[in-house]
């Protein structure tokens, strides 16, 4: 006979629920991933970097414009009253180099306009640097040129009305005729070296272009003998005459940068803001100001750019670490402007292995929502095929233990209706058993035998024959009044094993219930078959 | 019981899940959601750069296994960062956020404290913790309430910066010693003495001697000078300048500066030292980086020059007394995460290794009873800056031999003192204007002071 798997009704039941569950699950989680709930993270970062790079983008553009803008402005002052000054002291402009001692009263007529332009804008520093030094005959006088240089210690202040400024380059009687401290890192003159933002300005500058075309915005580098990492706005000083006296211009440093353009970090603490030269897909990292609130990146040398499979930017400086987010080229000079073939960019990233958790985490809710779910409803399906099931087995067990007359309706249709079958059929039994006692009693007083009766145990009989050893001994057991407990222990075999064996035992011997065997049983004895069988 | 067995395996899985699922933050900071720290502070020029890397090397380690970013805002002078910090304390129309830790001293502490924007720290150290530290050092961060509002974070106190190479030159032609320069007296005789050496190199001009010294504090000249005089300066928030003492400070400041034998400047001496225009000056020992190895002339002309530092003047007949100064770090009120943040922070940054490798870089003293006492003699010889070598042994120097005292920390004493400071600078130049004028010295003198103690 095929052996079949047993499986109990609750265990049916729970089975089913839990086929339910996983169909519900599998039917959410397609759903999740028509809807894009997954990317939900990936969705939101880009969004937010496309909307701080718009608005960091923005800002950059606007403020350096605002200042190339002042830069101009301020050159232009800067020449008119030195063109003034020299007029008045009969000295042609182009002879100042000649003409040492007229250096401060230059420098000294451009100290409140300087101070004034500081205190308007947002820039760092303002300065000017004469293309000419107070002596000449110094060993490093072709290095040295006198200038001013005025640094503003709280830029992003709202109280401009008394900003606080120090001096950093520019002769000290300058300073303290207007009660300016010196900074610790003060020099006299500047030291320019060829190749450097003063050279390349003075070099590039052109009679036939407006002074707007002629500005140049120096990547981030520190002033010789200086301490601060800076931009520099460098806008020529050129005479009527054509003759470029120097440069002027505003310091962006790099505190000011970060204070003005660190991204909103309330969706990731690292994310930070980058304005740097951009060269085919390369941002150039050691010429790049740095704005970030939390952590510093400390980025110094190249950014290649890609693009990853959610359409953001990769940026892989050459040690293979990884930055994502996103770029947008902007202009700092017209097109038509000698550096107007300079390309910049604007850049919004965070480290790239913080996005990957970024997402997780997003998703992680939703993850741990769903085995909370699946937990609960596992939990459920175990409840509910417990407590549906409990009124029909506890029925079951009591009326195995005191017989069908204990019986109680489980209101449960196809339940009752089993139990009332099973009561008729008990019924049944119990008149055939009558029949075969009064067939006993009858042949006791010698009565007529039952042929019905006989033909049914002589079959009995035969077929008690088709029981296995292990059949016969648990058949053994039962008929000497062992229940399935005891028989488990005797013959130390599993319950389920007895519980195969008694069915096989019915089935073999073709009785319904313990009832009709009984009946058979009494048979046997009467007519004085050997019990136990062998 | 497989039912309860069930149970609990299903109850278990799902507060599992939760938990790994929230994460574990440890005292309510969470390495996976760092908290930034903003931070102003003092430390600009080439004291900037070692600030950067301690900050830059706490972010990397410590920041990181607890979740804490240290970013700094503002590096600004003290007398600009102060001017702000007194806006914030009034709640001033534009004054700006307050920073989560700030270097401050006491007595601008007292001004936020009363405003109820400082956390006490008391709670965030253990006895054992602060007994680490110099007693005086926690003691002169408590202020009215007895509370610890500024942690100490590196001290300094006062010397005199001798421009040697310039002195020399004068030496060699006079004889002066720099023994006179361990007296406000000494002092007080070798500037009239420079001053009339100087004049004389242009005999065709007369009275156009050059200054030989200034006080980056003439407040602190009282306030000690007093104090080694066996008097008091400040009594009840108010000057005490009605007394022998104060007219014998008087008489060293005054005297020689309306001569025009000390420099009047409202800035910092290091200004007037770059430029040769003194050649001594008291100043706090954390200055001596501003000093810088070189003189340049108004002809752009530079010189190398030699620095040596020697011990805060004394008064004849007076007591070694210096003062023992330093800003420490306070922190803000805020949130619990933030205050643990921030106190985190501080004992690593004052703890031994990180506070001498911010002193041998700066010129400040270290604030731990192992730094200061234990390691500072070998620290010193491991220094590279020369200047900083020599202001190091000077102040260990002072350390065996003075006795130091604190200013007060009642809140309105930074105005009491730059009110002295502005009004003492304005009586010299007033008096210097008299002088030049014909007007006799010691009667300019005995007739400002009327006027001044009054």
């Amino acid at each position: 006979m095929k052996k079949q798997i047993e499986i109990s009704l609750r265990m049916r039941l729970f089975l089913f629920l839990i086929l339910f569950l996983v169909v519900i699950m599998l039917a959410l989680l397609l759903i999740f991933f028509a809807t894009d709930v997954f990317s939900t993270g990936i969705n939101e970062i880009k969004v937010f970097l496309a909307n701080e790079l718009d608005h960091i983008a923005g800002n950059v553009e606007t403020e350096y414009g605002t200042l190339a803008v002042d830069g101009i402005a301020l050159s232009e002052t800067i020449t008119g009253i030195w063109e003034k000054e020299m007029r008045d002291s009969g000295v042609n402009l182009s002879s100042l180099q000649e003409n040492p001692h007229l250096l401060n009263r230059l420098l000294d007529s451009c100290m409140d306009p300087l101070l004034a332009a500081l205190s308007k804008n947002t820039a760092s520093a303002a300065y000017l640097i004469l293309d000419a030094t107070v002596n000449p005959h110094i060993s490093d006088a072709d290095y040295s040129r006198a200038g001013l240089f005025l640094r503003n210690m709280e830029p992003n202040a709202i109280n401009r009305s008394n900003p606080s400024i120090r001096y950093l380059r520019g002769p000290v009687v300058l300073a303290q005729s207007r009660n300016l401290m010196l900074l610790p890192q003060w020099e006299m003159e500047f030291h320019t070296t060829s190749g450097d933002f003063f050279h390349k300005t003075l070099e590039n500058a052109d009679s036939n272009l407006d002074i707007s075309r002629q500005y140049y915005w120096n990547p981030n580098s520190v002033l010789h003998g200086d301490y601060e990492n800076a931009m520099l706005l460098c806008v020529p000083l050129a005479a009527s005459d054509g003759t470029v006296l120097g440069i002027c211009g505003f310091e962006v440093s790099d505190m000011l940068f970060k204070l003005q353009n660190a991204p909103d970090i309330s969706v990731q603490p690292r994310f930070f803001s980058v304005l740097a030269p951009l060269s085919g897909q390369v941002l150039d990292g050691s010429k790049a100001m740095f704005a970030f609130r939390s952590e510093n990146p400390k980025i110094c040398g190249d950014l290649k750019t890609y693009e990853n499979k959610y359409q953001l930017s990769v940026f892989e400086t050459s040690d293979g670490t990884q930055y994502v987010g996103l770029f947008r080229e902007i202009n700092l000079y017209p097109k038509d402007a000698i550096h107007g073939d300079e390309n910049w960019a604007v850049a919004v990233m965070l480290p790239g292995d913080l996005l990957n958790e970024y997402v997780r985490s997003k998703n992680t809710p939703i993850l741990i929502l769903l085995a909370l779910l699946l937990a609960f409803s596992i939990a459920a399906a175990l409840y509910i095929s417990r407590r549906y099931l409990s009124p029909v087995l506890r029925t079951i067990d009591k009326v195995k233990e005191h017989g069908l007359s204990q019986y109680t309706k489980t209101h449960i249709r196809e339940i009752d209706d089993l139990f009332v079958f099973l009561a008729e059929q008990d019924a049944y039994y119990n008149r055939k058993e009558q029949t075969l006692s009064h067939d006993a009693e009858a042949t006791e007083k010698q009565p007529e035998p039952d042929e019905e009766a006989e033909a049914m145990f002589r079959e009995f009989s035969r077929k008690l024959e088709t029981l296995s050893r292990a059949e016969k001994q648990v058949f053994n057991l039962y008929v000497q009044g062992y229940d399935a407990r005891e028989i488990t222990e005797i013959l130390c075999l599993s319950i389920n094993t007895i519980k195969t064996h008694n069915k096989r035992i019915y089935y073999k011997l073709g009785v319904s219930s313990r009832k009709e065997l009984m009946v058979y049983l009494r048979k046997m004895r009467e007519k004085g078959c050997p019990i136990p069988i062998e | 019981m497989s039912r309860k067995i069930a149970l609990a395996v299903i109850l278990h899985l799902m507060l599992a899940i939760l938990f790994f699922g929230c994460g574990s933050p440890q005292g309510g900071l969470d390495p996976q959601n760092p908290v930034t720290i903003t931070m102003w502070h003092n430390y600009g020029g080439q004291m900037k750069d070692t600030m950067d890397a301690l900050i830059d090397q706490f972010n990397d380690t410590v920041g990181r296994e607890y979740g804490i970013i240290i970013n700094v805002t503002s590096i600004q002078a003290t007398k600009d960062q102060n001017e702000k910090l007194a806006m914030i304390a009034a709640d001033d129309p534009g004054a700006p956020d307050m920073p989560d830790i700030v270097t401050v001293y006491p007595a601008v502490a007292s001004g936020l404290a009363d405003a109820n924007l400082l956390a006490p720290l008391d709670d965030m150290f253990t006895e054992e913790e602060l007994s680490a530290y110099i007693p005086s050092f926690i003691d002169e961060g408590r202020l009215s309430d007895g509370k610890l509002y500024v942690f100490p974070i590196s001290k300094s106190t006062e010397a005199l910066f001798v421009n040697k190479t310039l002195f020399d030159r004068f030496a060699k032609e006079t004889g002066a010693s720099l023994d006179s320069l361990f007296t406000f007296e000494g002092i007080a005789e070798l500037a009239q003495e420079y001053y009339a050496w100087t004049d004389a190199k242009t005999p065709y001009i007369s009275n156009d001697g050059k200054t030989f010294f200034t006080a980056d504090s003439w407040f602190n000249v009282a306030q000690v000078g007093i104090s080694q005089l066996g008097g008091s300066f400040v009594e009840n928030a108010q000057l005490n300048t009605d007394t022998e003492e104060f007219k014998k400070v008087w008489d060293f400041s005054f005297l020689p500066a309306i001569i025009g034998a000390y420099a009047i400047s409202d800035g910092y001496s290091s200004d007037l030292a770059k430029t040769g225009e003194i050649i001594c000056s008291t100043g706090s020992t954390a200055g001596i980086l501003f000093y810088g190895d070189t003189v340049t002339y108004a002809d752009n002309t530079k010189e190398s020059v030699e620095y040596i530092v020697l011990p805060y003047p004394v008064f004849e007949g007076g007591r070694k007394v210096a003062l023992q100064r330093g800003a420490g770090m306070a922190v803000a009120k805020s949130t619990a995460e933030k205050e643990l943040a921030a106190t985190i922070f501080l004992k690593w940054f004052t703890s031994p290794a990180q506070n001498m490798r911010f002193v041998s870089s700066t010129g400040y003293l270290p604030v731990t009873k192992e730094a200061f006492e234990d390691k500072m003699t070998e620290e010193i010889e491991t220094v590279d800056n020369p200047a900083v070598k020599k202001l190091l042994q000077t102040a260990t120097l002072m350390y065996g031999e003075y006795t130091f005292i604190v200013s007060p920390n009642f809140s309105g004493f930074t105005d009491l003192t730059n009110t002295y400071e502005k009004q003492i600078r304005e009586a010299m130049r007033e008096g210097r204007q008299q002088v030049e004028s014909g007007s006799d010295i010691n009667s300019v003198s005995g007739e400002m002071y009327n006027l001044f103690i009054r």
